[in-house]
């Protein structure tokens, strides 16, 4: 039977029209955000508990005063830590109405002459942090605070108790208007800095961790999610013709290619809709963000995510196409089919071995395995995009050249089993019927 | 006219379809019979090509039915179903835009055909508030749609009250007036005997029975007759028994008896015989004895009728 593209689009059309009427379809578009909203605050919740627990905790500080304004301030104060905010409300208005204070942490400051004995001493565990305060510091407020930190998103109150005593001694005594003026604006000059992998000294950027996390763990989840929630309707969609047995009659009027195909593409076309929508969303209501850590994501970037979408998509969904048209009932379906999915998911648990080193023989292996191409590749890309380790173009070719062959040849066996495994009514073959059935005619 | 031609399809070695031939004329209805496992169902999908033949060939109108070119087809299996969460137009209407018509074609003819079933006032309900009977409709609407030449029906009539069998039986009528070819697959034997003009038998995969369904009646009879009339007939020359039936008798004669000279007989004992007429066994008869007697099953010969040999089983039109 010929391949007619008007059929192919009527049997689009209505796989997509039936899909984003569904109320399951409209659930899953609003309650994603939802949940992302609720890890977002748990997460958040989280780390100012971190925050509130190191700020707790006494510290000693090498303290380099290249200015000399603090020649004579006391080295050590205690400092009221915060108290960590609850969740529950009536937690919270308890901790009000009972005003009781937080407990007082002490803080010690040990006097370097030099800045790079201070930092030995802090590279040796003697000291937590090391303050550098510049010789110009009541003209320009820099001040430069090290630290041993590998923690992504250091949280940036955690300077808190050393403004509180600069502020405290650079007043003592003596309160002129540049004295005053540095105290407001303290803290705007400050540099934090930490070791990066070689043991260098760099600035910590908090956006640029933020984002070069936020960035591949987005686009990497878009691309699973579209990938794994089309290929989930077609399942879905050929359970269901399967079970109300429909199918028999459309095979007269259509060809089993043509339906394939119209099935791909409206139910494919439904997923990328809800990831369209949360795309959009989630850029719109993060575009001053993005804007503020100087982010902007490459259009080779967003170009290859498109080209391993549709493959991706293609592959995973002959794959869900054969298995809805091997099983008896959506249970059993979903159940193997669940297995699979998993392995499009699979690189976001090493993720951060991802992030760390993108070029890794196990980033490399992962994005060229056809069943965790797409999000591998996806990951490595967006994390080198902010890292600046570059993924050879060879192996992004390598890559998509093996998902499309893998596509192509789960295309035809599901073709296949499509055609013969949806006649098969009440029954689930097993592996040798399998085999006979993808070589009979 | 729908072509078969030394079909033959094997699973796992064993032939579900064997060799099998015949015609089907255009404008004709004709009766596909065969008990349970016969292989109706995969010769019937190898016609509408969702299997291939392993040998043998398929046409209609001179086309393969395989090819890009073949004729329009509407299949009715009796494992059937619909979409259940859309309205009644827009599930009809669909079925014929996958046969290519317009979108506003599919939707004018499926809005008569929901008029001709007497499902108009339920268009634009949700197919699942239909019941079963309702549905069966409108899954036979789905097959008309689109007037297709070639119209494939597996017990079309089951879970059909007797006035929408009535209205089926008028609208295969009129398609066949049109000139649309019906091959209906049922175990409603007086369906067959309504209904069609010839039928095929298949037992096991084999051609056991195949002609006009008259003449296959005719060749079943078994020289008895039903004899009508006032007192008690004797036994003559040439009869085996005289058995006493609801008002009438039933007289089985020798296979080498004359009916003229038994009726002669019959008149000579001074009988008022109102009627002395043949008895045709019901196609129902035909196919249990044939079925349980295994008929053309153990006929010793392999490959495909030849053509002589189609046309004196068939009586070709």
């Amino acid at each position: 039977m010929k391949f007619t593209l008007s059929k192919v689009l009527t049997i689009a059309r209505r796989e997509y029209l039936t899909t984003v009427r569904r109320p399951m379809f409209v659930v899953t578009l609003l309650a994603t955000p939802v949940i992302f909203l609720f890890a977002g605050v748990i997460s958040t919740k989280m780390q100012v508990d971190d925050a509130v627990a190191r700020l707790s905790s006494a510290r000693v500080v090498a303290l380099v005063d290249s200015s000399g304004l603090f020649a004579d301030a006391p080295l050590s104060f205690e400092y009221q830590a915060p108290r960590a905010p609850s969740l529950d409300p009536r937690q919270a208005a308890k901790q009000i109405k009972q005003d009781k204070p937080s407990p007082k942490v002490p803080v010690v400051f040990h006097p370097y002459a030099d800045q790079a004995v201070a930092l030995d001493s802090l590279e040796h565990g003697h000291v937590k942090q090391v303050l550098v305060v510049s010789s110009d510091f009541l003209d320009s407020g820099r001040l430069r605070l090290y630290e041993q930190d590998t923690r992504v998103f250091t949280s940036s109150s955690d300077d808190r108790p050393l403004r509180n005593w600069l502020i405290r001694n650079l007043l003592r005594g003596r309160a002129d208007s540049s004295r005053i003026e540095r105290t407001l604006l303290l803290g705007r000059s400050m540099d934090y800095f930490t070791q990066d992998r070689e043991g260098r000294w760099v600035i910590k950027d908090d956006a640029k961790e933020l984002t070069g996390f936020l960035l591949p763990f987005a686009l990497g989840f878009l691309l699973a999610m579209s990938i794994i929630i089309g290929g989930q309707y077609l399942l879905q969609g050929i359970s269901e013709e399967k079970e109300s047995r429909i199918l028999e009659s459309m095979l007269c009027s259509v060809s089993s290619d043509e339906l394939l195909a119209g099935k791909l593409l409206g139910l494919g076309s439904a997923g990328l809709t809800l990831v369209a929508v949360w795309l959009i969303g989630g850029v719109y209501t993060s575009a001053g963000a993005l804007a503020l850590a100087k982010v902007t994501i490459p259009p080779a970037l967003i170009a290859v995510g498109v080209l391993y979408f549709f493959i991706g998509y293609l592959f995973y969904g002959a794959i869900m196409l054969s298995i809805g048209s091997i099983t008896s009932n959506l249970r059993e379906a979903t159940q193997i089919s669940g297995y699979l999915t998993l392995m499009n998911v699979c690189p976001f648990w090493v993720m951060v071995s991802f992030l760390n080193s993108p070029n890794s023989a196990l980033a490399v292996g992962m994005s060229l395995f056809p069943p965790t191409a797409a999000t591998s590749m996806m990951l490595r890309m967006s994390a080198g995009a902010v890292s600046g380790a570059v993924v050879p173009p060879w192996q992004i070719a390598v890559s998509l050249g093996l998902l499309s062959v893998s596509a192509v040849v789960m295309l035809l066996l599901g073709s296949r089993l499509f055609r013969l495994g949806m006649l098969l009514y009440g029954k689930t073959p097993n592996l040798p019927e399998i085999m006979r059935i993808l070589r009979q005619r | 006219m729908l072509q078969v031609r030394d079909v033959l399809k094997t699973y796992d070695g064993r032939a579900v379809v064997n060799r099998v031939s015949f015609d089907v004329a255009a404008g004709e209805i004709f009766a596909l019979l065969g008990p349970n496992g016969a292989g109706k169902t995969t010769l019937i999908r190898m016609i509408t090509d969702i299997v291939r033949p392993d040998a043998g060939t398929i046409t209609f109108g001179g086309h393969a039915v395989s090819g890009s070119d073949r004729p329009s087809t509407s299949y009715l299996p009796e494992e059937r179903g619909l979409y259940k969460k859309v309205p009644v137009l827009d599930a009809l209407a669909y079925f014929g835009e996958l046969k290519g018509m317009s979108r506003s074609d599919a939707r004018r003819e499926s809005v008569a055909l929901l008029e001709e079933f007497g499902l108009a006032a339920w268009s634009r309900k949700q197919v699942s508030a239909l019941s079963k009977g309702m549905q069966q409709k409108l899954q036979l609407c789905t097959a008309l749609i689109g007037r297709p030449q070639l119209l494939i029906l597996d017990e079309p009539f089951s879970g059909l009250d007797p006035i929408n069998v009535q209205v089926l039986e008028t609208v295969l009528r009129a398609r066949r007036g049109e000139g649309t070819t019906v091959l209906l697959s049922t175990h409603q034997m007086n369906k067959v005997e309504q209904q069609c003009d010839r039928a095929l038998m298949i037992n096991r995969g084999h051609m056991v029975l195949y002609g006009k369904v008259g003449e296959i009646r005719q060749q079943h009879a078994e020289n008895t007759y039903e004899l009508h009339a006032d007192g008690t007939p004797q036994r003559v020359a040439g009869v085996k028994s005289i058995a006493a039936e609801d008002g009438h008798w039933r007289v089985a004669l020798e296979k080498s008896a004359h009916p003229a000279a038994v009726l002669k007989a019959l008149l000579d004992q001074g009988l008022a015989v109102r009627a002395f007429t043949p008895e045709v066994p019901p196609l129902e008869d035909i196919f249990v004895h044939v079925v349980e007697a295994g008929v053309g099953l153990d006929q010793g010969k392999s490959g495909p009728p030849t053509v002589d040999e189609l046309h004196e089983l068939g009586g070709a039109r």
